[in-house]
């Protein structure tokens, strides 16, 4: 479903990304981890056109979207959530879900079914017409998964969706992804917790100076030396 | 009426779709210094289909208007690309041009034995349209409002759709809106045209009622208040301009409570303002605030 060939990025001769090349069949659900630095974050602007490629492409159901504007990349089915929480917090709950919910749905009030629907699977029916910017941390992370929902997405870019959160509020995002997304959603979460990644993507990839130095499944990356050894550093020192 | 109190509704009518013009552009974040240039071109092209070409008032309008969007498209494609200070100064520098434009412009003929015409510096004077049709000061008024109206329908009727949550989106962070399936510049370009038809529409009646326009009509004063409108009366409605609108011009100017100290005073206000409430007086908590309340009563009286 995605496709992603040779891809490179570079930042002023730094390559965040040396030649990735990774198959997402659909539906998938995958973990994407790799210390800070790694180019997980770069990964996901480069899929969802936010950073220049400097070669390689990627495709989505067979389209190439690699050079298409970042609105085309978002109708063609990629929906984002971003590391620091990003709102409209000057606007309601409900207008926030509002225009990316008309993206997928037929009409105007297909739309708003679709974007209270989203808001209904987020828990935040209440809270609709209240300004996303009064919103307290923990809603704000699920606004911007309501959002992504309303979308109906080809695939879920989830950049740390529970960053900031406790224990407890982290294990409720990631069950709110796992059920809010159906089987035709594929999922690329970045995660620092493993055990959260555990629980929502049996397959993991781990990045390292911009290179896939694994892809396994996540429990037996876990058991895996690379992982330690990336974390740490050992691998690096050599 | 009096004829104070109707000169002075008037002019709050005229200069209310300059400041909707602006406002128009706040919400989609960009911040122009040229609205007052698109009054102008309205002004000069409606003045001179009713006086050269003895055109009906409402086609003169609404030709004016529309060679007022037609502009602010073709200054759109030069300068959406741009943002912040950047857009700000290219949309100045392209109101100075056309103000120093229309001080080069002289475009006479005798019409009915009498010559008329803009004739540069001196300005476009005797567009006696309204005199010669013999409507009253009230019945211009009315027009103007009535206009007014149905442009502050239409935008109210706008931001409640999808479109307007776009701009609104657009208006707060762009690169958001972008990977949130909306073609921002497309977008842009839309408010462009659409703020440069509601200036030109003002500056349409402007030079009516006033049967004259000059370039000085439309310097950067003009351009500066329409910001500061906005900036003054909120950026969470299309009412918030028009009351920046009846605060300057109703309170400040008419009133001649602080006569010659006005200037200060307003700028005071913007000051202030920006400091203690930066999207206005009616901002978007408060408009929200009152959307939630009005809902409740509704409610409550089902």
């Amino acid at each position: 479903m995605l496709e992603i060939d040779g891809l490179k990025v570079r930042f002023d001769g730094v390559e965040a990304l040396a030649g990735l090349t990774i198959s997402i069949p659909a539906g998938a659900r995958i973990g994407v981890l790799g210390p800070n630095g790694s180019g997980k974050t770069t990964l996901f602007n480069a899929i969802s056109g936010l950073v220049a490629i400097a070669g390689g492409t990627i495709r989505l159901d067979g389209r190439a979207i690699s050079g298409l504007a970042p609105h085309q990349i978002a109708a063609a089915g990629v929906a984002r959530t971003f590391q620091s929480v990003r709102l409209f917090h000057r606007l309601s709950v409900l207008d926030n879900v509002l225009p990316i919910a008309g993206t997928a749905a037929a009409g105007s009030h297909d739309a708003r079914e679709a974007a209270l629907a989203a808001l209904d699977v987020a828990g935040l029916s209440a809270q609709r017409d209240i300004l996303a910017g009064d919103l307290g941390f923990y809603d704000q992370r699920r606004l911007e998964i309501a959002r992504a929902v309303a979308q109906r997405p080809r695939l879920l870019l989830a950049d740390e969706p529970t960053g900031g959160l406790s224990q407890a509020e982290s294990d409720q995002v990631v069950a709110l992804i796992s059920r809010a997304f159906g089987p035709d959603t594929a999922i690329l979460l970045i995660e620092h917790q493993v055990a959260a990644v555990e629980a929502l993507c049996p397959r993991s990839l781990l990045l390292a100076e911009g290179r896939l130095v694994a892809d396994a499944a996540t429990s037996d990356m876990r058991r895996d030396r690379s992982l330690a050894d990336v974390y740490f550093g050992t691998r690096l020192a050599h | 009426m009096d004829g104070y109190l109707i000169t002075i509704l008037s002019n709050i009518g005229m200069v209310s779709f300059v400041a909707l013009s602006a406002y128009i552009l706040l919400l989609s974040g960009q911040i122009s210094f040229g609205q007052q240039a698109y009054f102008g071109i309205g002004a000069y092209v409606a003045g001179i289909a009713t006086v050269m070409w003895q055109w009906p008032l409402a086609g003169a309008l609404l030709f004016g208007s529309l060679a007022a969007g037609a502009a602010a498209g073709l200054v759109g494609l030069a300068t959406l690309r741009l943002s912040g200070i950047y857009f700000a100064m290219a949309t100045l520098a392209f109101a100075e041009i056309m103000r120093i434009a229309a001080e080069l412009f002289v475009y006479r003929r005798d019409i009915g034995g009498i010559e008329s015409g803009p004739d540069g510096v001196d300005g476009f004077r005797d567009i006696r349209y309204f005199f010669a049709n013999e409507f009253s000061p009230l019945e211009t008024c009315l027009i103007v409002y009535a206009l007014l109206a149905t442009v502050l329908a239409i935008l109210c009727i706008i931001e409640r759709t999808r479109a307007g949550r776009m701009l609104r989106q657009i208006g707060e962070d762009p690169l958001l809106a972008e990977v949130h399936g909306i073609n921002v510049m497309s977008v842009r370009m839309i408010a462009a045209l659409a703020a440069g038809a509601v200036a030109g529409l003002g500056g349409g009646l402007y030079a009516h009622l006033m049967t004259y326009v000059e370039p000085k009509s439309f310097d950067i004063m003009l351009g500066v208040h329409a910001l500061a409108y906005g900036l003054i009366g909120g950026l969470g409605t299309a009412f918030g301009p028009i009351l920046g609108v009846l605060i300057d011009i109703g309170l400040l100017e008419s009133t001649r409570i602080f006569h010659g100290y006005r200037m200060i005073v307003f700028g005071g206000l913007v000051a202030v303002l920006l400091i203690v409430r930066p999207r206005g007086l009616l901002d978007e908590v408060a408009v929200s605030r009152i959307r939630r309340a009005l809902r409740r009563r509704r409610d409550a009286g089902d």
